[in-house]
């Protein structure tokens, strides 16, 4: 009786092992698609998709969604002059390009949200003194009310606050969106272990699109 | 004369010292040890820097531009330890902590693009401090005084 129960709790063991063992493979799932799907009359899921916008860069290049045309970008709100949290996101921002310097699939996309004192030139002075390629990191600035609105879309809040440091209040998150314009995955960029996550998201979210991309061919 | 109860388990603690077996004396030896630790520890403590407030006021204040290190960013933030503020003499760095670029732009030492902002909310015993820190952590580990700290203070006043 004895031994039927050890080798019972043996085999509940065994199970609860393998069990997890799986749960450890599963973890190559795709990234989910966030935000609140829309359903169609006709029983569609939309997803949440980030809407057409028409921006200007650094070097006062037109920047659409289609400068993003089959390429992962990573968004994020900031301004030149932010003395809180920009600096440390700018960090890690330029910690990521590093990190994917050679893969040219990456884009890195930086909206000012301070559209009175950024313009084109003092975006082209903060890319230049932040030693990127230009044409991979896109600092962007616009009309006001559409940079603002686009926020949202990327889960972000910005808005103008005389009490903020700086006199812009924004959140610090960075957005992973993919080729069809869906977010993918954000953290917080100001905290150095959230960007290591998304680090790995983003190598995932880079090979799932390769693969995308190597059906589309063969087809 | 009745002894409260506190007081007579630590005189029996004390007492206990010699009665203990060996193995619970090997357990106070350890504990021992770690007392030791822990005041090596201490000393050394006391080493890393006698600038504490000046310390957490620049980790608050300027660190996040300029780095914990006072390396800076790239070219878009300039480095502490390099910095002529810290290292001449009659170079003004209490102007530049409190009134940032308004303060360098006026004596176009270099314009500085992004904006340093101004910190008008330090008090001077806490710009006293940051200096102090600075110049102990980066520079020529010269002190300063509150007085000296006023003085300059009241040369960029707007």
């Amino acid at each position: 009786m004895k031994l039927l129960s050890e080798k019972g709790s043996i085999f509940i063991f065994c199970m609860l092992f393998f069990q997890i063992l799986g749960c450890q493979s599963n973890q190559e799932a795709p990234l989910p698609i966030l935000g609140i799907p829309e359903i169609q009359k006709n029983g569609d899921t939309l997803f949440h998709t980030i809407p057409e916008f028409s921006l200007v860069d650094q070097d006062s290049n037109k920047v659409t969604n289609s400068t993003f045309k089959n390429k992962v970008y990573v968004a994020d709100f900031f301004f030149t002059s932010c003395p809180s949290i920009c600096p440390i996101m700018t960090r890690q921002m330029k910690r990521i390009y590093e990190q994917f310097e050679h893969e040219n699939k990456l884009m890195f996309l930086s909206h000012s949200i301070d559209t009175r004192h950024d313009s084109v030139p003092v975006l082209k002075a903060y890319a230049d003194r932040l030693n990127i390629n230009h044409d991979k990191w896109r600092f962007v600035t616009g009309d006001k009310s559409e940079i603002y609105a686009l926020a949202n879309d990327y889960f972000n809040v910005a808005y103008e606050d005389e009490d903020a440091p700086g006199g812009y209040d924004h959140s610090g998150k960075l957005i992973l969106v993919d080729s069809q314009g869906h977010i993918r995955s954000f953290c917080d960029g100001t905290d150095p272990e959230s960007v290591d996550e998304f680090m790995k998201d983003i190598a995932q979210l880079l090979n799932e699109e390769k693969k995308r991309q190597n059906q589309l061919t063969h087809q | 004369m009745k002894p409260n109860r506190g007081s007579s388990i630590v005189r029996a603690g004390w007492k206990s010292t010699y009665e203990l077996p060996p193995g619970l004396n090997r357990i106070k030896i350890t504990f021992g040890s770690i007392f030791a630790l822990f005041f090596i520890f201490f000393l050394f403590d006391g080493c890393t820097g006698p600038f504490t407030q000046g310390k957490a006021l620049y980790e608050a204040n300027c660190s996040r531009c300029h780095g914990s290190d006072g390396q800076g960013f790239e070219n878009l933030y300039p480095g502490i330890r390099e910095s002529p503020y810290l290292h001449e003499k009659n170079l003004n760095l209490a102007c530049v902590i409190v009134y940032g670029s308004t303060f360098l732009d006026q004596n176009s030492h270099k314009s500085a693009d992004p904006l340093m902002p101004e910190n008008k909310h330090l008090t001077s015993v806490e710009v006293l401090n940051i200096v102090n820190y600075l110049s102990w952590e980066f520079g020529k580990q010269t002190q300063h005084t509150i007085e000296s700290v006023m003085r300059n203070l009241e040369k960029c006043e707007p």
